[in-house]
């Protein structure tokens, strides 16, 4: 057979394989090895052993959510400062100890959690685990270590007010929760950076770091069983805390009108615009998995997706487009989030305003969603490939409060979509009082033309560098 | 901690680390190790079976770079790399995309300095269709009018957005215009608006004929197949593709620097930094490996010298960073800093050149390289974790070297290092008169990426 023919051929069989193949509903998760340890502790081991590393993921109960009432930024400060030093080894002793390992050790911090993460060399289990014991029982948390981290949390807060992006859900919450802990910016007000002690540190690490507030996820290659064991010697020494429960989730209040917030970056020739829907508690396994869905038909690939083919493909008005809906527990947020020179930011609004009306009052057709069914089980399934990428579905899943194979349920949600639960659940997350915009850029250009949307909250993103 | 001390904790990880990475080496060529074949047309194909998943990696790689670019005509290699995407004969634009994301597959593209490559993972059953949908538009891409000017409207607006939302691009940008001045990596990899707006669908024909073409291609697969049943499939797919075999058009060297170069850039930021660069070799150079471990003791790790000095120590900086480029003509050695405000850009660029110093004269310790070589040597293996990226790696290693296998060696290589070596090309490239400085300064009011 000739390539050209067979080419023909191909298109057709491609055609018919899209549309024909039944999405199975096979378990995607890998068999793991989990265990509650004394302390209260949980812990998930996922053997891959294509290569001697270790990839561990230490959830912790300790998310902006938490920070004292005026003393946004302490959760922020205390999981960066858990490196400066730990155990018997002050910062750069600490540092050297890690890089000698060969090893990589990085935090971070979001409203409900925060997050020690490290790849190792697999023949360095112990020293690994030695390693985040220390790092979460026995941090140093000297004063003079601490007063360097929190003024440098307030030159990080400007880093990301110069790039952004990074700021523009944080802008969203606030609309949703204000005064609320949800609508805090997880990494501290500039104002109240300046208001934290060493001692605001202290004490919050000794609440919020407690075993029963901890999931330790480890990927990689090792040996489950002895791993275990090993796990459980170590973090031994660790006592209990007391539990105290994040705040109870809060409906946002209504709104009659479309909500947009302006972060006046003045001078910025180019802008980001983005859509935040907010969604279902995480439990609700079908509000997730058509939150999911909608994110993907609306803002995944660019050549298939809605607003890709849209905004990218059919008009040229912007050039990067992501959707995203991340893993945490008490609110699910569906993210969609764009960049544009400024002079389209007016015309971007409208079109994908455009597109979330029709999702909320036209049926997709069954083969599109027999299309994104499909997409989300190779995905899911692919996600396993690497200790890495499992070791952060694993810790995604928990993350969320939910067992270590939520996305096998997740995929069994996602598998009973119809058209019908899609529009019923856009309407929902798109309505007024759900839907935030946040425009990050130069807000002289183009707020007056916003009215025509809603109502519209100007802001600026904070003191420039003077 | 004492030096001493290090030297003994270093060791035994060093040691153990050669012996588990050799194994690594061996388990990740398989028994069977890559297989490297070049069909009639010139096409050199990759092959390494992995059957830990059933899944597939397929990475094109063409040499088709913005180092051949002319003047006047910058940003033709992605213009070129997007108007690829717009189908081909048997294919409608859109197509390929289709097939790989529905089955849950992902796909990345690129084209940069040196290159330009098409890459996906994806279930081994679609392996043949994705195959056959790539010899397709090598051989028969669908360049209309329309198609050119959709990719021009893409690589613009790709190119403001990425100057315009990442206010520390234009450093980057600045120091390679500044230290290329003959060598086309001085003009960047996203061409400039005017030369992207005046591009032709002449140009991009006449680009694709000239580098889209088996003879400047690589096609790594790894994943779960047999290698003779899909060398035969690749054969069957791409060997009857015409190639001329013409020369690529030659590139113009870049002159030895003699003497500093500076510039500030307009910022609009808030955090002040500066960057640092020098010249070094190609990525072929056996000077490669020590100038890599080099950049790790001097900047580039939380470890190193540098940010011992101006994080840990001082706080003068929020953060320091750098590492060397491994370009294929002409790398460089690049460190910078991001400072606490308040701190002075001078005084922090002082500090680097007294921590270069320590560095010429030896004045780092064995336990300072042997904490570079382990952090090299998790670097290399973090490489090979997942079969795209290792398709990837095999790639660019046969391109270099001429050898798939040789990224995975270098790890080595690296054991063989010495602190006289370090010490050898510390003097050689971190000299004065090849240095550039680009300063990014906040309070300048210009619009930023004009």
């Amino acid at each position: 057979m000739t390539r050209a023919l067979e080419r023909v051929i191909a298109t057709v069989g491609i055609t018919a394989l899209l549309c024909g193949a039944a999405v199975s509903d096979a378990e995607v998760t890998p068999r793991v090895e989990k265990r509650t340890l004394q302390s209260g502790m949980r812990v998930v081991l996922l053997e891959n052993n294509e290569l001697p590393l270790l990839q561990i993921r230490l959830l912790a109960e300790a998310g902006s959510i938490f920070d004292p009432d005026e003393r946004s930024g302490v959760a922020a400060v205390t999981v960066k400062a858990l490196l400066a030093g730990a155990g018997e080894r002050n910062a750069v002793q600490l540092q050297r100890h890690i890089d000698s390992l060969g090893a990589t050790v990085w935090t971070e911090i979001s409203r409900e959690r925060s997050q020690i993460n490290g790849v190792f060399h697999s023949r360095d289990a112990l020293s690994a685990l030695r390693l985040i014991y220390d790092l979460v029982a026995a941090p140093q948390l000297t004063d003079a270590e601490l007063e360097n981290y929190i003024r440098r949390q307030k030159s990080a807060v400007f880093q990301l007010y110069d790039l952004g992006r990074p700021i523009m859900d944080d802008a969203a919450y606030e609309l949703f929760f204000p005064g609320l802990p949800w609508g805090r910016l997880p990494y501290g007000e500039p104002d109240e950076l300046s208001d934290i002690t060493p001692g605001d540190v202290r004490a919050f690490q000794q609440k919020y770091y407690s075993p029963e507030r901890l999931k330790l996820v480890i990927a990689g290659d090792f040996d489950s069983r002895r791993l275990m064991t090993d796990v459980a010697t170590v973090f031994m020494a660790q006592s209990r805390g007391e539990r105290e429960s994040p705040p109870a989730p809060v409906a946002p209040e209504p709104s009659e009108r479309l909500r947009i917030v302006l972060l006046d970056e003045p001078g910025s020739p180019s802008a980001w615009v983005g859509f935040y829907a907010l969604g279902a508690p995480f439990s609700s396994a079908h509000q997730q998995a058509a939150q999911r869905m909608l994110g993907h038909l609306l803002g995944g690939e660019p050549e298939l997706s809605y607003i890709g083919r849209k905004l990218i493909e059919e008009r040229s008005l912007i050039s990067r487009l992501e959707s995203a809906t991340p893993f945490q527990k008490l609110w699910g947020l569906l993210q969609l989030e764009m960049s544009c020179p400024r002079e389209n930011v007016v015309d971007v609004i409208a079109e994908t305003l455009d597109e979330l009306r029709l999702m909320s009052e036209t049926r997709i057709s069954k083969r599109e969603l027999e299309d994104g069914k499909r997409f989300f089980r190779g995905y899911y399934a692919l996600g396993f490939e690497t200790a890495g990428s499992g070791a952060t579905r694993l810790a995604e899943a928990l993350a969320g409060g939910e067992a270590h194979n939520y996305h096998d349920s997740l995929l069994q949600a996602i598998n009973t979509l119809t058209p019908d639960d899609l529009m019923k659940v856009a309407a929902d997350l798109f309505a007024n009082d759900r839907l935030a915009v946040v425009v990050y850029g130069d807000a002289d250009r183009f707020e007056r033309s916003l009215n025509e949307f809603g109502l519209v909250l100007r802001k600026r993103t904070g003191e420039r560098g003077e | 901690m004492t030096d001493t001390h290090l030297r003994k904790i270093s060791a035994t990880p060093c040691c153990v680390a050669l012996t588990c990475c050799l194994i690594v080496g061996s388990a990740l060529a398989n028994e069977k190790g890559v297989v490297d074949t070049t069909l009639a047309n010139g096409l050199t194909v990759l092959l390494l079976e992995d059957h830990s998943d059933p899944l597939v990696s397929v990475w094109l790689d063409y040499r088709a770079g913005a180092r051949q670019e002319s003047p006047g005509k910058t940003g033709l290699a992605k213009v070129a790399l997007e108007v690829m995407k717009n189908g081909s004969l048997g294919y409608r634009r859109g197509e390929y995309s289709r097939l790989i994301h529905s089955g849950g597959g992902e796909t990345e593209s690129g084209a940069w300095h040196d290159g330009a490559f098409f890459a996906a993972r994806l279930p081994v059953r679609s392996l043949r269709d994705v195959l056959l949908m790539e010899a397709d538009r090598m051989e028969y891409p669908n360049i209309t009018p329309e198609a050119v000017e959709r990719a021009k409207t893409v690589v613009a607006l790709d190119r403001k957005a990425r100057l315009e939302t990442d206010p520390y691009a234009p450093l980057v940008d600045e120091l390679l215009r500044q230290m290329y001045t003959a060598h086309p990596y001085g003009r960047g990899a996203y061409g400039s608006p005017e030369d992207i707006a005046s591009l032709r669908s002449d140009d991009v024909d006449e680009w694709l004929r000239t580098y889209y073409r088996p003879s400047n291609a690589v096609l790594t697969l790894v994943g779960d197949f047999k290698t003779k049943e899909t060398l035969a499939m690749v054969d069957e797919i791409f060997g009857d593709i015409p190639d001329d075999k013409t020369p690529i058009p030659p590139v113009a060297p870049e002159p030895p620097q003699n003497g500093e170069r500076r510039a500030t850039t307009p910022g609009h930021v808030r955090i002040p930094v500066f960057i640092v660069g020098f010249h070094t070799v190609s990525s072929s150079d056996e000077d490669l490996i020590p100038l890599q471990l080099l950049a790790k003791i001097l900047i580039s790790e939380k470890s190193s010298l540098v940010y011992q000095r101006l994080v840990l120590e001082s706080d003068v900086a929020l953060s320091t960073g750098g590492g060397h480029v491994d370009f294929f003509d002409s790398g460089l050695i690049y460190g910078y800093a991001f400072l606490n405000r308040g701190n002075s850009l001078s005084d922090a660029e002082a500090a680097l050149y007294e921590e270069i110093d320590r560095v010429k004269s030896g004045s780092f310790s064995d336990a300072d390289l042997m904490i570079a070589k382990n952090q090299m040597q998790m670097q290399l293996l973090n490489q090979a974790a997942g079969s795209l990226p290792r398709a990837g790696n095999m790639s660019e290693s046969r391109r270099v070297w001429g050898d798939g296998e040789r990224w995975l060696k270098n790890i080595e290589a690296v054991q063989a290092v010495t602190v006289s070596q370090i010490q050898d090309v510390a003097q050689r490239y971190l000299r004065d008169g090849n240095r550039t400085v680009i300063y990014l300064e906040p309070g300048l009011t210009e619009e930023r990426g004009q």
